[in-house]
């Protein structure tokens, strides 16, 4: 690795003017990109790791004020014209961001957009600049790029999109490509397949690479050196091994620490959490922004904390990272039980063969001629997809299921399938053996009563002109005895179990954090008494440091109320940590399913091989483990006979996968795996989870 | 898009069907019988008998609805009852000249409005939004009429450079007769415009603040080329939309127009015919009018569609 | 407190002002509205007749105060009468969904299929032209629209897990309609009924200027600019006063509107609370 600086910024700082005041998105950050290294820069939201990378292109707007150096190979970007600035950017620094959905023109053509930087800059032909796109895009991995070349984004998978993004910022061989978030909305298998592109590409080319993210598995995969990033100041920076080997500042030991372990045989453990709520960015201390939240912080740190040197380039922004090395971040007790309750209604759901089919929208689709009252009528026959196809599995009362599933697995249709939201096409659901779909009047009721649920979105899943005490006093007056004068204390008790402040009762949604927000939506759920809690991605939208404390409050809850969950996610690590028994969704249907510690282990069904192949961890021994690499960037391409997961397989058998539906076979007693592959096979397939976390 | 247009098309055949009802049976509860009308005031009762009797008035009204829309399929608008001439010419004639003011206006509305928009967008909040926005303002509050009036007042009667008002005949010289148009197009443009600056500006506005225009920045392309190529595109979707809602306006504002501007078009036509119950060139007038601003905004649509490559080319195939 | 913008500020006191102005016309108006004097033909404007005289020698002033009083109730009226017709219909189709809301739709796509002013002009012709039908043909006119803007509002809302929630309670769809949906459908329907009251009292106007809405000797403002066409040339005070009250009173409506637009507007909503 050459260790002459590319990229080296100085001392930014960047301050918006608010209604609030000042408030400082970026505090004297410094930091430098060596030609052919990878800087991760890691921070939860709000942290300002994106303003950094916006910052390097000089694309922040007039209303930004910003000071300190960027110098890149030896000229300082900040003092270039705007104009000087142009021709920086794209050609000798590109930037790829998060959202390939979004950051592609939807009404111009692939090719076109991957050549107008050749154009621009470069001063090609349009022909010759086409020629140059084919070649970028056969280099990031792209079939058939002639014919993309005229292709719509539209037309193209997430994944896909992400490629060609790629390919534009690589086309003018530049020596730096800022990478804002390029793997977050992108569903996991596809994430390694990207993931694995950038490694490759960083080594052919050596260029230097600013990687920044929220995920430590993907830093972990993807650095050489990792820079911490909280409230605007940098409070961690080192080689990426010292710093997940040895996080030195505590927000980087409670960052890793709130993670879920991904292992067969330690999970359900309780997580370690960062408590507090992130700071007010107008209103910074003067001392270290973390202290509030710190379970070492003592008096001094409040005052001004320089970065820390610990030797080897690494260092951290804290005055006691020398004396903390060896201690961990703490592991709080769960809170003392709050009047366990018996349980007072047995609830055991099981669905049926549940099938639910949508027509697709769009214009395509055939014409055919019918008759409709009695007249010629014009149908158009519209796309079908089958949603969820064919699906059974049951929940008994106290258990959790845990349902695992890429986006379009159809888990989330599944969710509302099995609370009747929504009603389906096929296929029975049963509580406590009466078939649910026939409920009616008081019936039905008191299902409503017993099967609650939780939504993922915390911004979408209140009221907004509701307050806090007013949610959850509704589901208390529709479905409890509880009376009119004791209702506003019953609500109150119901946000001590989850952990509210009792104050919040007047406050309004907007007034709270992600977080808080979530834990309304349980208390809501909690307020009908139930026996069943339909969990779809409850914590998918929160940081991690806050996801912990949610995970942590659901096995709490479900301990003391004897609950059970229908647990969903698309994050098999998430799912792991809360699950009794997990059920893999691919393309509708379920493909395997068994107790956590069957599905965590071979016999695998490929899928959920692949799927446990492709999380990222941050354990720097496994930076490189063995991964088993998925065809295709679409996350649940499905086929219509057969296998659907054929089209993905990486051990396909051959035209059997394709034509005949695959057996259902017993592993074990309750592990059933749907696949064609001999069971033996299977079993002869090696863990790829850390063999030493197997063992220990 | 076969697929697209087909269906379309069909919607439109049936909306023109439902409306051609609607209009035979809301015209039938006209005040005033038409026998009177035709047979004068002082008819004896035995006129007006035979009268209805010739014109079938006693028939069921679904017999009429039926001898009434298979004439205009062939092309068979009836008898002017005023004018005892085909309705058909009638119409045409006055189609003629409507459609020529129409046509100056929207063009001028399409280009200057888009213009002024996207000038508004790109310069937001600087001076030159300011005044392109107070401009709108006074444009979208003034109603036709009085802006034409006063347009008369200025320019024909008080600086007497352009004529108040006709339509000239066929032996003036092109630009007297081009003269003869200013003042009316001058007015529906006014009218007009702000609509579609207003909408081209915040959708410019919106496609400005998009993933896609940050990416193609972030590119090192030109402020010309973000614009003009990338975000102008797509910020003309809604445009679309909103000039075929124009098409709508622009023929309420050519009723009151060529009211005020005495300018011999189907609006004025139509007033003409309300006024005097003329119950057959009421039919057909509406008739034509409501056709031509389907038709207009199956024009926009098949548009829209042409320009949003998500319709154009279908879903994905992967 | 929130900061209100500025064109709030300007619209509403427009409006205010205006609707005082209608409402005590009879004690403000120096002569009554409809006081023919032959003596005071086409005065031009003095200190006895402000805004001057028509061909009845009536007072131009009196009559645009009085004008006032009606072009209010149009818009108003009209709008009012679009919104309890189109608001539980676009809620509805919002909502059910399904085969209500198609046929729903088809109806609107017929509806708008009309140029506006055909639809006002169908309505009128089938009776004789007076105010009260053209209110209720301007009314029906703008009914589509507002069907359509809250149905889209409600559709969205419907999908979002607060909704889902209230089902999963198993709440009634009166509740919800009323209690979850209505709550947050009501900024953008207000915002488009405030700019419908402008285009209603406008398309009064055109109605009434052409002949097929209010009737003499009313002091209609659309009516008055009509009736003064021929004297332009002698007296055009009397078609500039009603001209110019519409002007500031459209203005007036449009920069209220506009203003709630920006007040209510989610994103700087949220910008706000964070």
């Amino acid at each position: 690795m050459s260790q002459s600086a590319l990229l080296s910024v100085s001392n930014l700082t960047v301050a918006y003017e608010t209604r609030k005041g000042r408030l400082k998105a970026l505090d004297g950050v410094s930091f430098s990109v060596s030609t052919g290294e990878t800087l991760a820069l890691v921070g939860e939201s709000g942290s300002g790791k994106s303003t950094i990378a916006l910052a390097t292109m000089g694309l922040l707007g007039p209303e930004a004020a910003i000071s300190g150096s960027i110098s890149f190979e030896g000229r300082d970007l900040a003092g270039l014209s705007a104009e000087d600035r142009r021709k920086v950017r794209g050609r000798d620094i590109s930037v790829v961001f998060q959202d390939p959905f979004t950051s592609l023109n939807p009404s111009l053509p692939i090719g076109l957009q991957v050549a107008e930087p050749l154009i621009q800059h470069l001063g090609l032909s349009r022909n010759e600049a086409m020629k140059r796109a084919i070649a970028a895009l056969t280099e990031v991995g792209l079939p058939h790029p002639e014919r993309l070349l005229t292709a719509y984004p539209h037309q193209l998978s997430g994944g896909m999109q992400q490629r060609v993004l790629i390919a534009t910022a690589l086309v003018c061989d530049p020596t730096l490509v800022v990478l804002d978030e390029p793997t977050t909305a992108l569903d996991v298998t596809v994430e390694a397949r990207i993931l694995d592109l950038l490694d490759e590409i960083r080594r052919s080319r050596q260029i230097g690479m600013l990687f920044i993210t929220h995920n430590l598995g993907v830093v972990n995969r993807i650095a050489d050196r990792v820079c911490v990033i909280y409230a605007g100041r940098i409070v961690e920076i080192g080689a990426k091994n010292d710093v997940l080997n040895a996080p030195s500042h505590p927000y980087t030991k409670g960052l890793l620490a709130s993670l879920p372990r991904l292992s067969a045989r330690d999970h359900q453990q309780r997580l370690a959490p960062i408590g507090g709520r992130f700071p007010d960015l107008t209103a910074l201390p003067q001392g270290c922004a973390f202290a509030p939240r710190c379970p070492f912080a003592e008096a001094k740190c409040n005052e001004p904390q320089p970065l820390h040197p610990l030797g080897d380039g690494h260092a951290a922004r804290c005055w006691k990272a020398e004396a903390l090395r060896q201690t961990p971040w703490p592991v709080p007790e769960a809170p003392k039980t709050i009047a366990a309750r018996a349980p007072a209604m047995q609830g055991e759901l099981a669905v049926r063969d549940l099938s639910k089919i949508y027509a697709l929208g769009g214009s395509g689709g055939a014409i055919r001629w019918t008759r409709r009252f009695g007249l010629p009528w014009l149908k158009i026959e519209r796309p079908i997809l089958r949603a969820v196809d064919g699906v059974s599995f049951a929940i008994p009362a106290g258990e959790v299921l845990g349902l695992v599933g890429e986006s379009g697995s159809g888990k989330s249709t599944l969710a509302r399938l099995a609370i009747r939201l929504i009603e389906p096409n096929g296929g029975d659901v049963v509580f406590n053996d009466k078939s649910v779909n026939k409920l009616r009047g008081k019936a039905l009721k008191s299902f409503r009563q017993a099967v609650q649920i939780i939504f993922q979105n915390p911004d979408s899943s209140l009221n907004p002109r509701r307050t806090v005490g007013e949610a959850i006093a509704r589901a208390v007056t529709l479905h409890t005895s509880v009376p009119g004068k004791d209702r506003h204390n019953h609500v109150e008790n119901l946000m001590d179990r989850v952990g509210l402040p009792r104050s919040y009762y007047d406050r309004y949604p907007h007034q709270l954090s992600g977080g808080e927000k979530q834990r309304i939506g349980i208390a809501r759920a909690l307020a009908t008494d139930p026996v069943l809690v339909v969990c779809d991605e409850p914590v998918s939208a929160l940081d991690v440091s806050v996801q912990a404390t949610v995970l942590n409050l659901l096995s709490d809850l479900r301990d003391q109320l004897s609950l059970s969950y229908l647990f969903i996610s698309h994050d098999l690590s998430v799912v792991a940590h809360i699950a009794d028994r997990i059920a893999v969704m691919y393309a509708g249907k379920i493909v395997e399913v068994g107790s956590t510690t069957a599905v965590l282990e071979p016999p695998y069904h490929p899928y959920t091989e692949a799927l446990l192949a492709a999380i990222p961890l941050p354990d720097p021994a496994l930076a490189n483990r063995h991964r088993t690499v998925l065809k295709s960037d679409v996350a649940n391409a499905r086929a219509d006979t057969g296998c659907p997961f054929h089209p993905r397989c990486s051990r396909k058998l051959g035209t059997i996968c394709e034509t005949v539906t695959p057996p259902v076979v017993e592993a074990a007693p309750g592990h059933n795996i749907v696949c064609h592959i001999p069971l033996k096979d299977l079993e002869r397939v090696p863990s790829v989870l850390p063999p030493e976390r197997v063992t220990s | 898009m076969i697929g697209y247009i087909v269906q379309r098309l069909f919607a439109i055949l049936v909306i023109l069907v439902v409306m051609s009802m609607l209009i035979f049976g809301v015209t039938q509860i006209l005040p005033g019988n038409v026998a009177y009308v035709i047979a004068g005031q002082f008819a004896t009762p035995d006129v007006v008998h035979a009268i209805e009797l010739k014109l079938g008035l006693n028939d069921p009204i679904y017999v009429q609805y039926w001898r009434w829309a298979s004439g205009i399929l062939r092309g068979d608008l009836g008898q002017s009852l005023v004018m005892e001439r085909p309705v058909g010419p009638i119409i045409a004639d006055a189609l003629g000249a409507s459609a020529i003011l129409a046509s100056c206006s929207f063009v001028f509305v399409a280009t200057i409005g888009i213009t002024l928009g996207v000038i508004a967008a790109v310069r937001q909040n600087k001076a030159v939004d300011h005044g392109i926005s107070i401009f709108t303002y006074v444009g979208i509050s003034v109603p036709e009429f009085f802006w034409g009036i006063v347009l008369v007042i200025v320019f024909a009667r008080y600086l007497d450079w352009l004529p108040p008002g006709g339509r000239g005949d066929a032996s003036d010289s092109l630009l007297t007769r081009i003269s003869y148009l200013v003042l009316p197009t001058a007015t529906l443009t006014f009218t007009l415009i702000a609509h579609v600056s207003r909408m081209t500006r915040s959708s410019m506005i919106e496609t400005l603040r998009t993933q896609y225009v940050r990416n193609a920045r972030a590119k090192g392309l030109p402020e010309r080329v973000v614009i003009w190529r990338h975000a102008l595109r797509n910020a003309l979707l809604p445009t679309i939309t909103v000039l075929a809602v124009d098409i709508g306006w622009l023929i309420g504002g050519i009723v009151v127009v060529e009211t005020v501007f005495s300018y011999p078009g189907l609006g004025r036509l139509m007033i003409y015919a309300l006024e005097r119950h003329d119950l057959p060139l009421i039919q057909g007038s509406i008739l034509i009018i409501t056709a031509i601003y389907c038709s207009a905004n199956l024009l926009a649509d098949l548009l829209y569609a042409f320009v949003n490559p998500k319709i154009r080319y279908g879903n994905a195939v992967r | 407190m929130p900061r209100l913008p500025m064109k709030l500020w300007i619209g509403g006191t427009i409006v205010v002002l205006l609707i005082a102005l209608a409402a005590f016309a009879p004690l403000i108006a120096p002569y009554p509205f409809d006081g023919m004097s032959l003596l005071n033909r086409f005065k031009p404007p003095s200190a006895q007749f402000w805004f001057g005289t028509d061909e009845y020698g009536r007072d131009v002033l009196s009559r645009t105060l009085y004008g006032a009083r009606l072009s209010l109730i149009i818009g108003f009226g009209a709008t009012l009468i679009s919104l309890v017709i189109g608001v539980p219909l676009g809620l509805i189709a919002g909502f059910k969904r399904g085969r209500i809301d198609e046929w729903l739709m088809r109806g609107t796509d017929v509806l708008m299929s009309f140029p506006p002013i055909m639809l006002g002009l169908l309505v009128l012709a089938a009776t004789t032209p007076s105010l009260p039908k053209a209110v209720i043909a301007v009314g029906i006119v703008y009914v589509p629209v507002l069907v359509r803007i809250t149905r889209s509002v409600t559709l969205d809302l419907v999908n979002e897990e607060f909704i889902q929630a209230a089902h999963a309670r198993g709440e009634r769809m009166s509740y919800i309609l009323a209690a979850e949906i209505l709550p947050n459908a009501w900024p953008p329907i207000v915002v488009e009924a405030s700019l419908r009251i402008t285009f209603a009292i406008l398309l009064g106007a055109a109605l009434s200027f052409v002949g097929m809405g209010a009737q003499p000797p009313s002091s209609d403002w659309g009516l008055m600019i009509a009736e003064a066409r021929p004297f332009i040339d002698r007296a055009p005070w009397i078609a500039l006063a009603p001209g110019f009250a519409m002007c500031i009173t459209v203005i007036g409506i449009n920069l209220l509107g506009d203003g709630l637009r920006e007040a209510l507007d989610p994103r700087l909503q949220l910008s706000r609370a964070g």
